[in-house]
């Protein structure tokens, strides 16, 4: 089964380069995944608590957050006392 | 289960001609939906073709419906399955026609399917094949909020519910076809022509949304927490980008949050003179919507006039009122951004003597108008398929034969021929398919 499957992306290799772009998103989220589940290990946290605590920009932590969330590698916790940001922690398995 | 067979295969299996259609309906939206199972349901074979990878049109992807609150994809997703499933009506998803030739009588129209290096009839949506996908890209179903991968079933609701391979972010690593249990990908799939002929055609192929980008002056591009209402309408659907409805840009949860009317509504500055139809009474819907998400937010409508002009619309107005959302009659001139994510507008504050004023809200949702596909009169080669003023599709008998165009035998349902909103647009369709019919029967 597998010989055939290689088969096909093989083929098009052959005529067709990988995606520049597609590369850089790989290395881009990557990249914020490692420092997100980094940041997450010992405790859950908000989102202005993971950006500051990895210097990274606000808006970019949100929008890997929420899509390793809708990966399932997060979940929510609380809220903050404030009831502003929600805390995020890794998924229990 | 969906059929792992499609029609087309299954009557040439059965030596039927499949290359002759009574109707192409163009476009697989409400509108399309609507007017193809009328017509499928009187016997008729339709040719259905959708540009996108799923049928379901804009409609799928809204949380309710106004005035009732209905849940949109409840209404919509039984009709999608029952467009698929029916055996008089073919779908070819990604999928656009080239052209159409008018020849005597009938129509010769030639279509190109897009490889989306899946076949449709193996794939069981098991997405296994979007677990091994390393890629992460903008996820346009969710208007950007948030990722999805390069191999990935559309949405959850899709019709058809099969995977698609996106080419152009695609690095080629082949980790999807080493877990696809069908073996269903397969990259080596090309652009196909497929050339019917059919006896009439419907245009149902809906609306464009506004770029809000357009007015750069709102900020929306540059501002995270500056939305249009689609984002919202995503933040407030079970299948929802976040856990709730919260800021792009930092997640904080909103505590006040203020719509701008007619963005890109009657608007000669943009180029769209006209009203959009639909806006006032999504906005007054989502303000309900967020008022149940965050019973603590302050909503606040920026508008120019109120126009909640169908059954049941102005009752829900006055209902959204008492349940204590602001409406300012008010232009909005410009959104600044401060250092904490929040925005002020700036607005003119009409009925308090006009003069010039600033608030500052968590978030803004930017109620964007709808414009119409400009690319539809260029599918006629040998005739002309004239458009209105405001570029929809010219109707040449609006009262009597509101489906009739300038090419006989050619129809229009929907938003194609103007903005309205989702019963108007069914209504709209059941016309256009009750004079195709009569056409057909006149051949």
């Amino acid at each position: 089964m597998n010989a055939k499957k290689q088969l096909t992306v093989t083929i098009l290799k052959k005529t067709r380069k990988a995606s520049e772009s597609g590369k850089e998103s790989i290395k881009a989220y990557m990249r914020m995944k490692k420092k997100i589940l980094e940041i997450l290990k010992e405790e859950s946290k908000t989102i202005p608590e993971i950006a500051k605590e990895a210097g990274l920009n606000i808006d970019e932590v949100t929008y890997y957050l929420m899509s390793m969330r809708k990966y399932g590698l997060l979940t929510v916790a609380n809220i903050d006392d404030d009831d502003e940001y929600y805390y995020y922690q890794l998924k229990q398995d | 289960m969906e059929p792992t067979t499609t029609n087309i295969e299954k009557q040439t299996a059965a030596g039927v001609d499949v290359t002759t259609y009574d109707a192409l309906v163009i476009g697989g939206g409400i509108g399309g939906e609507e007017a193809a199972l009328n017509l499928a349901n009187m016997g008729y074979s339709v040719i259905m073709v959708e540009k996108d990878y799923s049928i379901g049109g804009k409609m799928v992807h809204l949380s309710k419906v106004f005035p009732t609150l209905d849940c949109s994809a409840c209404i919509t997703t039984p009709k999608m399955s029952e467009t698929i499933r029916h055996p008089n009506i073919e779908i070819l998803t990604y999928s656009e026609v080239r052209g159409i030739e008018k020849d005597g009588k009938i129509f010769n129209t030639s279509i190109v399917k897009k490889p989306r290096y899946v076949i449709e009839a193996d794939c069981t949506g098991c997405q296994l094949c979007e677990q091994a996908c390393p890629v992460v890209v903008q996820d346009q179903y969710q208007y950007d909020l948030v990722g999805r991968k390069a191999a990935y079933i559309p949405f959850s609701v899709a019709a058809p519910r099969v995977a698609a391979i996106d080419i152009e972010n695609c690095t080629l690593c082949g980790a999807c076809e080493r877990v696809c249990p069908p073996n269903c990908i397969d990259f080596t799939m090309k652009e196909e022509v497929i050339d019917v002929i059919v006896k009439s055609v419907i245009i149902a192929s809906g609306f464009e949304l506004f770029d809000a980008k357009k007015i750069p002056q709102y900020g929306f591009g540059k501002y995270k927490n500056v939305i249009h209402a689609m984002q919202m309408e995503r933040q407030l659907v079970p299948t929802r980008p976040y856990n709730t409805v919260l800021r792009p840009k930092d997640g904080k949860m909103p505590d006040n949050i203020a719509y701008v009317l007619c963005t890109g509504s009657r608007d000669k500055t943009i180029g769209n003179p006209i009203c959009s139809q639909v806006c006032c009474m999504y906005s007054i819907k989502q303000a309900q919507l967020i008022m149940g998400a965050l019973p603590m937010a302050d909503v606040t409508i920026y508008y120019m006039d109120i126009r909640a002009y169908g059954k049941g619309f102005h009752e829900f107005y006055i209902q959204t009122k008492n349940m204590g959302v602001e409406f300012v009659k008010g232009k909005i001139a410009k959104i600044d951004e401060k250092d904490d994510g929040d925005l002020v507008l700036h607005y003119e504050d009409i009925e308090n003597g006009g003069a010039p004023k600033t608030a500052t809200y968590d978030m803004v949702v930017l109620a964007v108008g709808v414009l119409p596909q400009n690319n539809i009169p260029e599918l006629f080669k040998n005739e002309v398929l004239e458009l209105d003023e405001f570029n929809y599709v010219k109707q040449t008998d609006k009262l009597v034969n509101p489906g009739m165009t300038t090419i006989d035998g050619v129809f229009v349902a929907g938003t194609s021929s103007g903005p309205m909103d989702i019963p108007d647009t069914i209504l709209s369709a059941g016309s256009a398919s009750a004079e195709t019919a009569s056409y057909l029967r006149r051949l």
